[in-house]
């Protein structure tokens, strides 16, 4: 197949950036969307121009590392997917697409499609996590967990923070992120000695951080690669409420 | 009280205050609807507007009636005032947007346009007050005073429009404001999100056949 891109190209934080246009020929339709930035990048290298720069690691879907908005879409065209799992035969020959950052205040471009997602392990550090003495794993069955609870605890588990979520919703709210963080935790016993502070801490910091707000808009449940759903956002105000008004903490 | 208003402020506070304020704003459209309905009575002695007038003057000669109006003034101000807040933290939030967008699925026509209908129902709501409240009370019976505001197509038109914005704005917004309560369950919210459809078709449809009958069909102004 043959395309044209036009790709995000910023050289560093402080310049301004712009939609820059390349070919991309000859691209096998089993290819994925980032083998085929590949090899636009190994021609550009040919050519001793500077490479498009743009995040990834695992590309099987699991890491968390690419983000890229291909054609106005967080990972681009299918539902629920990364866009390192995303493959050239869900495009045409001759398209038009276009490649562009993560864009949220709160995540700032570091150079071309590569976004400083710092935000989001600030947010964890805040309160994802559960402060327990290390030693020995205890028995797995000395504290139980309901089956229900552990479903739906490992579903908001599944989040592999790519921040998706930020860059789809037409607010750049962290919601759906955040929600899920809060809820596996809430969800499980071992959450809930520290689940008024972390609602708390780390609702308070998405505000500080520039998020936006959740109006309800569903593109985050669209896009998540890991289907993550909003009732994880309902959950999160009923703690943050709960919290508000029941913690004796100022 | 250093935590009442960290509360308040914060994102998810903020949420809940549109949201409470925005379910006022529904129970008050239900109780004007009523008092609306009233317009549809039967005549009394020759009088179409028996009933309207007699059910407006009680209500008016109430001692809270204005206690009841500066709270109803408090309860839009509020929504208003927050929503643009939360709006205004909404579009900082993305300085550079994108060059292209493209909804993922999750977006609606009414869940994208709930400020821009809002704006209209602000709109509407100065006009209306206006014209309804502090105009000049044709001939002294509020029956004939809201024929006299209604009569004609600019003003049928004008309040159809509007109300197609008030029915929009609630598609979304009763399922949001409970979303935002923390309501989302498998049974319930199916019946919430139905509920909600119903009650913005309800009341656009009923405030706009009201618009319609008084626009070309109740005689009123030449
Ligand atoms: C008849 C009058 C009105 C009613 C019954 C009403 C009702 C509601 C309800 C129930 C919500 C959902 C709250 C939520 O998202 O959780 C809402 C949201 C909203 N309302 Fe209203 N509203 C009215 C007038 C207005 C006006 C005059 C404005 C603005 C000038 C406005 C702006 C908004 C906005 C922007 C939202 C969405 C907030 C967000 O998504 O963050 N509303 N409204
Ligand atoms: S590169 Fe790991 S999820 Fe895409």
């Amino acid at each position: 197949m043959n395309l044209t891109l036009k790709v995000w190209r910023q050289k560093d934080g402080a310049s301004r950036g712009a939609l820059e246009t390349y070919a991309a020929r000859d691209i096998s339709p089993d290819a994925s969307f980032l083998e085929m930035i590949d090899i636009v990048n190994e021609e550009l290298i040919r050519e001793g121009k500077d490479p498009i720069a743009f995040d990834n690691d695992c590309r099987e879907g699991i890491c968390g590392t690419c983000s890229l908005v291909v054609n106005g879409r967080a990972h681009g065209p299918q539902r629920n997917h990364t866009v390192c799992t995303l493959h050239m035969r869900h495009f045409k020959d001759g398209d038009v697409i276009v490649v562009e950052p993560w864009r949220s205040r709160a995540f700032p471009v570091i150079k071309d499609c590569v976004v400083d997602r710092a935000a989001l392990d600030r947010l964890t550090a805040a309160g994802g996590y559960i402060s327990v003495p290390t030693g020995s794993a205890v028995d797995a069955n000395a504290i139980l967990v309901p089956r229900d609870s552990a479903e739906k605890a490992m579903d908001a588990a599944a989040c592999i923070g790519c921040g998706a979520c930020v860059a789809a919703c037409p607010n750049a709210s962290v919601s759906l992120f955040l929600a899920a963080k809060i809820s596996q935790l809430a969800l499980l016993p071992q959450g809930q000695p520290e689940r008024e502070r972390r609602v708390k801490a780390m609702t308070a910091l998405m505000k500080a951080e520039g998020f936006g707000n959740c109006s309800w808009e569903r593109e985050c449940e669209a896009t998540c690669p890991k289907d993550i759903k909003i009732a994880n956002i309902s959950r999160m105000n009923r703690e943050f409420l709960l919290a508000a008004l029941s913690s004796a903490e100022h | 009280m250093n935590w009442l208003c960290e509360f308040m402020t914060s994102s998810i506070g903020k949420k809940l205050e549109v949201a409470l304020f925005g379910f006022f704003l529904c129970m008050f459209l239900v109780v004007h609807l009523g008092g609306n309905l009233f317009l549809w009575a039967p005549a009394v002695g020759g009088d179409p507007g028996h009933w309207f007038n007699l059910y407006a003057n009680t209500l008016e000669s109430q001692f809270f009636i204005t206690f009841a109006e500066l709270g109803l003034a408090a309860v839009f101000l509020v929504h208003i005032a927050v929503t643009l807040w939360v709006q205004w933290e909404n579009w900082k939030a993305r300085p550079i947007g994108y060059t292209t967008t493209a909804w993922a699925g999750g977006r609606t026509i009414s869940s994208a346009s709930t400020i821009y209908t809002g704006v209209i129902l602000l709109i509407f709501l100065i006009v209306h007050v206006r014209a309804m409240r502090f105009e000049e009370r044709f001939g002294g019976q509020l029956y004939s005073h809201v024929l006299h505001e209604l009569t004609g197509t600019p003003a049928a038109v004008f309040y159809l429009v509007c109300m197609a914005a008030l029915g929009l704005h609630l598609s979304h917004g009763v399922q949001a404001a409970a979303r935002t309560f923390g309501i989302d369950h498998p049974k319930f919210t199916p019946i919430i999100e139905k509920l909600g459809l119903a009650f913005a078709i309800v009341m656009a449809g009923s405030f706009g056949a009201i618009a319609v009958w008084g626009g070309w069909f109740a005689g009123g102004k030449p």
